[in-house]
């Protein structure tokens, strides 16, 4: 049966349970004089019996589902007789899906290796089997559940705790999400790195100055023998992100301020909506925007003045990352700002001040931490940003700092090594993971210090 | 000046209270050598008048208090007289308001000079996130009073002798002002304020946040200060008002009731609204 | 004491010279002030020059992707010429060289063309794709076999970026257009036979190599797709993470790692979780690559912080009077959830999970990784069909070299934007629905 299929009947038989439960302890609360004698509501009996009708049912079908491939190819690769058995990792996969292509019909039968055929033949009996096997113990798990659900109600069964129960424990599954997101996260990028990390060695990789992915597919190929200095993908990344930085700050910040301090609030209730329209532009936007209009004009602008600019400029995609993340830095210190008390606005100007120097001398220094962590929040933004270095920014690792020139980052080799067909074991592949983990690292430091100190300074003004 | 449509005078208040009220205070609001004067001083918060035609004179070297129920407008007052107000979105001042016979609502009057010449201390000590040092040669340095460092040396040590706090913060003039209790606080702000030698100071509830003996410093500190100083202290305490201050005005919802010498209030108060408050009836 | 007083006649005197030094310093102090405040209107300018700039950019690129060139043709469909013999076997439908007749019907209609290469030039002013349309025409309606009629054809992209640009301040866009090309547009402009119609192949087709054939359509289906996966596990997942961080989660170590850790995960690059879908769901899991159930779930991972955060706020405006009140009258920990708390914060919680699918909806680089930018033709038909996004297809488009996909590229955008303005003007009527007071 399909999945869906399967997930639907198992949706009616719990509802079928809940009901079957629900009426038996209904029936039960007749002779004792009403559902008060009861426990429980007659509701907690009916959920109670639909989680054991739904709930090991749909457990089993998940993980089926999470390792049936695994479970299947394993089984096949065991049938093959002696002497087919697959040497190497690759070499299983390999053969895996040859047999999968001829099962499929993708490869012509009568072409193949018998054992091939006949391994493509067993794998189509070792699917249908598959499915029909756990269909029937799904099914019969939940009808189980059912039952015991509903021969368990009884008045002085305690229902409602045990309800309750599985449902904090849901609660908290979903809670932990977020924890097997980050240990997933974790676990993809530092096995693949470490694998990585074998084959070119960590200091290669952090303090190289050579970066040229092309690895040769077969030893006796000559040239590029691939080299994995990352230094000028972390240079190309800071210089962007410095540039975006020089555009956001001051910008975010004085229109903050601004906004905060001397706007009507007429000015505030449409300028500060209209600025926010920035934070919900798409970044693929803002990279055709940096590529085709922006890039473009700078290449003109400088060829009118006689500088030579690269039309895949830093400063161009740093420009338009700038733009990107005016709102976010605005937002921040007007959250910041309006924290300062305003006992301290007023003490300022009770003592002769313009506004101007009560901000610059009582409400930056009061609010600095806030603003400071706002700011490596946005420079984690810009280290992370991908579309717009991925349309805008150049593939040529170049180590230079200047900024009408051409550098890559490290989101966009992360692209570029990754996207389109590719092996997962090369080098190159498990490159793109090792520059994730040092993006993954430094963000979550920037993001770590960020946050502390902003809970820090809110508990400060309290 | 701005002028009120009569209208909007009127709005909000309605006959019976009205027949309360006196025209003019009773008692002697004015005074012949006085440091600042009121004349027909109306506050407007938008439409809603917070402030209704207040005559009062405050004298050279003396202290006033200003009592009344809560949202009486005191504080209000207090902080249209030096321009406090202007800061806040949709506030109209009307009347005259005079220091030393300056009109200080004209144009040509400054807000800023003026604050530097009208101190204030607020309700809530609000001491810089900056060293205590730091805090007192704030308003030196904002206008230009030091050009020496020894100067403002001199200033800060001046400021915080008079405010009492010399004592207690000369080892540790680098620290932060928060890290001071309450009351030292409130006497950093009040040095703060006195810093930039204004000619008068006003006081928004300087003790409610404090505790007695912090309240029984400030208060000396006031008697102190009121021999260079022409003060004027908005406060909830009607034993604060009898002990600090030479005169007494009694505010009852904007309207300006009674003022006399701080005694007659509290012993023989002259209108029975001041009369019902001071005996606790309201408040 | 006595000190002071003395002091008192010093003091006015004081207070003089004192007024002087302020009244002097006060210029300078205002051209600051002025200064300052017009480095912040200036700040404000820039931003909305930035916004003013981006939608007048994109609008003028791209409006004119919403019309299309089209040319009048008679095309004959002649069995000869098709190799059909019987219309009932697919197999010759299927073969039948359809952009044959419309090579005659060019023949036809420019007689004097002669030479191969002009032939050639000739052949090109309509779209390749403009067979299919005979043919869907042709199975339609079998009558039309060796009939005539008169059509209007999806002309090339090269001709539609030339006809599109006559009358234009800097002249027609001449780029690969011959001067032959040029006249027979001219004749056709003169016999009223090629005009500017609504696109609809924009609307209801899927990628394709030429312009002028390409749409949104599968595009915007693998969106749907993929967000509805998005919504249908994060929206749940995500409320009841936040139920259980604000209503039962015990004050402890446990509790702090798992907010420190929604809170970091929401900063986290987007190109991050491509890796972990990359890793994990493709290369784990197996999980079929390109298709809109591994970017649905790469996408719920990104977006569950977001709805986790804001959906705690909305549950954390709950009055505590409220939860109070019910656990009064003996309700239990979960009715006091089910029955008072998620009515009262659904709103706030679906302002939250609108954003989040805002969010979700213009994200491109997670994408990348989990091989949604594959070119796919067909629009798909379900959560395990091949597919790509509109953020994706914008990014694909605008990297073609050709002119006509740069335009395509701007109308996708808007309408990207247009999806994206939508959601946002819900989330804030919402909210200011939510704006209650307790």
């Amino acid at each position: 049966m399909q999945t869906a299929n399967l997930l639907i009947v198992l949706l009616a038989l719990s509802a079928v349970a809940y009901y079957m439960a629900r009426g038996r302890s209904v029936a039960l609360a007749q002779p004792l004089g009403g559902i008060r004698n009861l426990h429980s509501l007659p509701f907690f009996y009916g959920m109670r019996a639909a989680i054991w009708c739904a709930l090991p049912s749909t457990v089993l079908l998940v993980l089926w589902l999470l390792f049936d491939e695994h479970i299947i190819s394993t089984l096949l690769i065991n049938s093959l007789p002696e002497g087919q058995q697959p040497a190497s990792a690759a070499e299983y996969n390999l053969l895996l899906n040859s047999i999968e292509n001829i099962a499929s019909g993708a490869l012509r039968a009568e072409t193949a290796k018998p054992v091939l055929v006949a391994a493509a033949e067993s794998l189509k009996q070792l699917q249908q089997t598959g499915r029909y096997l756990v269909t029937a113990v799904v099914l019969s798990l939940a009808v189980i559940g059912m039952g015991w659900g509903w021969v368990k109600v009884s008045p002085k069964l305690r229902a409602r705790q045990q309800v309750e129960r599985v449902f904090r424990g849901i609660l908290l599954a979903c809670a932990c999400v977020a924890i097997f997101t980050t240990i997933g996260i974790l676990l993809s990028v530092i096995f693949e790195s470490l694998r990585f990390f074998q084959t070119v060695p960590a200091t290669e990789f952090l303090f190289g100055t050579e970066w040229s992915p092309q690895m040769a597919i077969r030893s006796d190929q000559v040239g590029s023998s691939g080299s994995f200095g990352a230094i000028p993908l972390f240079v190309g990344t800071l210089l962007i992100s410095f540039i975006a930085m020089l555009v956001a700050v001051p910008v975010g910040l004085m229109s903050a301020v601004y906004l905060a301090e001397y706007a009507s609030p007429r000015v505030r209730g449409l300028a500060k909506p209209a600025l926010e329209v920035l934070a919900g532009i798409p970044t693929v936007v803002y990279g055709f925007f940096a590529a085709l209009t922006v890039a473009p004009f700078l290449r003109q602008a400088g060829e009118d003045v006689g500088l030579e600019v690269s039309s895949e400029s830093a400063l161009a995609a740093g420009l338009v990352m700038g733009v990107m993340i005016i709102p976010f830095i605005s937002s921040l210190a007007d959250d910041v700002i309006n924290a300062v008390p305003q006992s301290l606005r007023d003490g300022s100007l009770g003592l002769g001040a313009t506004r101007s120097e009560t901000i610059k001398k009582v409400i930056f220094p009061a609010a600095l931490p806030g603003i400071v962590s706002g700011v490596l929040l946005a420079v984690s933004r810009a280290i992370g940003e991908t579309m717009i270095v991925v349309m805008a920014a150049g593939l040529a690792a170049k180590l230079t700092a200047n900024p009408l020139d051409t550098v890559t980052t490290v989101t966009v080799q992360i692209v570029t090594l990754l996207v389109g067909d590719q092996e997962f074991d090369s080098p190159k592949t498990l490159a793109a993971f090792a520059l994730g983990l040092m993006l993954f690292v430094v963000t979550l430091a920037l993001n770590f210090v960020a946050l502390r100190v902003v809970k820090k300074y809110r508990e400060q003004y309290d | 000046m701005t002028n009120v449509p009569e209208p909007l005078l009127k709005r909000g208040v309605t006959a019976m209270d009205n027949a309360q009220y006196p025209d003019q205070a009773v008692g002697e609001p004015f005074a012949d050598d006085h440091k600042m004067s009121l004349r027909n001083v109306n506050v407007f918060y938008g439409d809603k008048q917070a402030i209704f035609d207040v005559n009062i004179d405050i004298a050279r070297n003396e202290v006033i208090a200003m009592i009344g129920p809560s949202g009486c407008g005191k504080s209000t007052l207090l902080r249209s007289i030096n321009r406090m107000n202007d800061t806040v979105e949709g506030c109209v001042v009307s009347g005259e308001l005079t220091l030393d016979g300056e009109d200080i609502y004209t144009a040509k009057m400054d807000p800023v000079a003026l604050r530097a010449r009208v101190g204030m201390v607020f309700q809530k000590p609000n001491p810089f996130p900056k060293s205590i040092y730091d805090n007192v040669a704030y308003g030196p340095r904002l206008h230009g009073l030091a050009s020496r460092r020894a100067e403002l040396d001199e200033i800060v040590e001046t400021s915080l002798t008079r405010a009492g706090l010399w004592t207690e913060v000369k080892d540790r003039l680098d620290q932060p002002g928060t890290s001071l209790s309450g009351g030292q606080q409130q006497r950093l702000c009040i040095a703060r304020a006195i810093a930039i030698s204004p000619e008068m100071i006003l006081m928004d509830e300087p003790c409610s946040a404090l505790d007695p003996i912090a309240t029984a410093k400030i208060e000396e500190l006031i008697t102190e200060l009121s021999q260079n100083y022409t003060i004027a202290i908005v406060t909830h305490s009607m034993q604060q008002a009898a002990r600090v201050s030479h005169r007494t005005a009694y505010f009852h919802l904007g309207h300006l009731i009674e003022v006399n010498e701080t005694e007659k209030v509290f012993t023989a108060p002259e209108h029975e609204l001041t009369e019902a408050y001071i005996t606790g009836r309201f408040g | 004491m006595t000190d002071l007083k003395n002091g008192s006649v010093k003091q006015t005197n004081l207070n003089q010279s004192r007024s002087d030094i302020i009244e002097r310093s006060l210029a300078k102090r205002y051209r600051a002030e002025k200064r300052f405040r017009c480095y912040g209107i200036m700040a404000i300018a820039f931003g909305l020059m930035c916004v003013a700039l981006l939608f007048t950019d994109i609008i003028s690129k791209g409006y004119k992707a919403f019309a299309q060139t089209y040319i009048q043709l008679e095309v004959t469909y002649d069995a000869n010429l098709l190799g059909i013999a019987d219309l009932n076997d697919p197999q010759q439908v299927v073969l039948g060289d359809f952009q044959g007749i419309v090579k005659q019907a060019l023949k036809n209609r420019f007689e004097e063309v002669s030479g191969r290469k002009a032939k050639r030039e000739l052949y090109g002013v309509i779209s390749n794709g403009a067979g299919y349309r005979l043919r869907d025409r042709l199975v339609a309606n079998h009558q039309l076999l060796n009939q005539s009629e008169t059509l209007w054809l999806v002309a090339d992209d090269d001709i539609d970026a030339y006809y599109k640009s006559i009358g234009s301040d800097a002249g027609p866009f001449v780029g690969r257009m011959s001067e032959q090309r040029q006249g027979w547009i001219e004749q056709l402009t003169e016999a009223g036979e090629v005009e500017l119609r609504f696109n609809h192949n924009f609307f209801t087709q899927g990628d394709s190599r030429e312009p002028e054939l390409a749409g949104i359509r599968g595009a915007a289906m693998g969106s749907l797709f993929t967000l509805i996966i998005t919504i249908l596990l994060s929206f749940p997942i995500g409320v009841a993470a936040a139920v259980y961080l604000e209503e039962f989660a015990p004050r402890n170590r446990w509790t702090d790692l798992i907010e420190v850790n929604i809170n970091n995960l929401a900063a986290v690059p987007s190109i991050i979780f491509g890796l972990l879908g990359l890793a994990i769901f493709i290369n784990f899991f197996h999980v079929p690559r390109s298709v809109p159930l591994v970017g649905g779930l790469v996408l719920t991972l990104m977006t569950l912080p977001t709805i986790i955060i804001s959906s705690r706020a909305a549950i954390k405006a709950v009055p505590p009077s409220i939860r109070e009140a019910a656990i009064g009258v003996g309700a239990s920990p979960m009715q006091v959830v089910l029955h008072h708390v998620l009515p009262l914060a659904m709103p706030g919680m679906m302002t939250g999970a609108i954003i989040g699918m805002a969010q979700a909806l213009g994200e491109t680089a997670p994408l990348l990784m989990i091989g949604m930018v594959a070119f796919i033709v067909d629009v798909p038909g379900g959560f395990t069909d091949p597919s790509t996004v509109l953020p994706v297809q914008i990014f694909l488009w605008a990297d073609s070299p050709e002119r006509a996909f740069m335009e395509k590229t701007s109308a996708a955008i808007m309408v990207l934007l247009a999806f994206l303005i939508v959601m946002n003007t819900l989330a804030v009527i919402l909210r200011k629905k939510m704006e209650r007071r307790w």
